[in-house]
């Protein structure tokens, strides 16, 4: 079985299944960082479509001088990121429109859903939004978190300890 | 791990549902053909406007030239039809004119032939 960077290296050289491989194998992972923070199907494959597309474009200019699965999730942050920001302002413009509970979250019976921690999530500062989503939405440890960003892991820690801080006080507070 | 903590990983734990990968790489495919042909179209209507662009600039194959606003010589202005008429018809009277004056000459009446001499420069100034 290839390796990711064979595989990176077969659709340089112009095989497209090599790609599609690429595709199939990190399908799942993707779509459920998505998921997890967008809680819906439909969204969180659109993302994943934005993503592989990305990859598609990008992929023929991949140096090999990082894990694939690095420079993945730098687009899943950037791509997840934009999410956040974009949806933001439209929470912002559609204030009026309170959403149904029930809806967005059957299964938890927690004081807060899952939409409540992510619109906060998005109020979060840059660094402190990735570092969140990369541990909570990926559940990624600090020495990935550290590689995918370029921050070190003390920095990777004190973002998130920073941003659980302002979560918690934001959700137990609204 | 605090509690919180532990509450924001078990919340994001949920599992994906009904993935097809077949499904979505198909998806993924057509996009990235209508995106090819997206860029191709752009492309192609790019070069449809400069092509466009660059014929009205030079008058659909009409070579680039200054163009002038005034006439170097005042008959470019006023050269009409009726003024080629006009010329044509002085030529006329002119050599009619000079037969006349021959035609006098041989019959011997100089000073006549002088005063028509006279009257057709003094026409000739009159109508410049």
């Amino acid at each position: 079985m290839q390796n990711d960077h064979e595989l990176i290296q077969d659709y340089q050289d112009g095989n497209l299944s090599a790609f599609d491989e690429i595709v199939r194998r990190h399908l799942s992972n993707t779509i459920g960082f998505f998921f997890n923070i967008t809680r819906d199907q439909m969204a969180s494959e659109d993302l994943a479509q934005d993503v592989f597309y990305k990859l598609f474009k990008h992929l023929k200019n991949f140096r090999f001088e990082s894990a694939f699965t690095t420079y993945l999730y730098r687009i899943n942050i950037n791509t997840a990121n934009s999410w956040l920001t974009r949806n933001k302002w439209k929470n912002f413009l559609h204030m009026d429109q309170t959403p149904d509970r029930g809806e967005l979250d059957t299964s938890l019976e927690n004081e807060w859903t899952k939409k409540e921690l992510w619109d906060a999530v998005a109020k979060l500062p840059k660094k402190q939004r990735t570092v969140v989503m990369m541990r909570i939405a990926q559940e990624l440890p600090y020495k990935d978190i550290s590689a995918v960003t370029g921050m070190s892991v003390g920095s990777a820690k004190v973002n998130y300890h920073h941003a659980v801080q302002s979560l918690k006080d934001w959700l137990n507070h609204d | 791990m605090t509690d919180f903590d532990q509450k924001l990983t078990e919340m994001n734990s949920d599992k994906i549902p009904n993935l097809n990968p077949d499904e979505f790489l198909t998806k993924l495919h057509g996009r990235i053909h209508a995106s090819h042909q997206n860029r191709q179209t752009g492309f192609a209507g790019l070069m449809m406007l400069l092509v466009v662009g660059f014929l009205s600039y030079t008058q659909w194959g009409v070579p680039i030239e200054t163009e002038l606003y005034y006439a170097d010589e005042t008959e470019v202005i006023f050269e009409t039809d009726f003024w080629t008429i006009d010329v044509d018809y002085l030529e006329i009277d002119e050599s009619y004119t000079e037969d006349l004056a021959y035609f006098l000459l041989d019959e011997g009446d100089f000073w006549d032939t002088i005063d028509l001499l006279n009257e057709l420069t003094n026409e000739e100034e009159i109508t410049l």
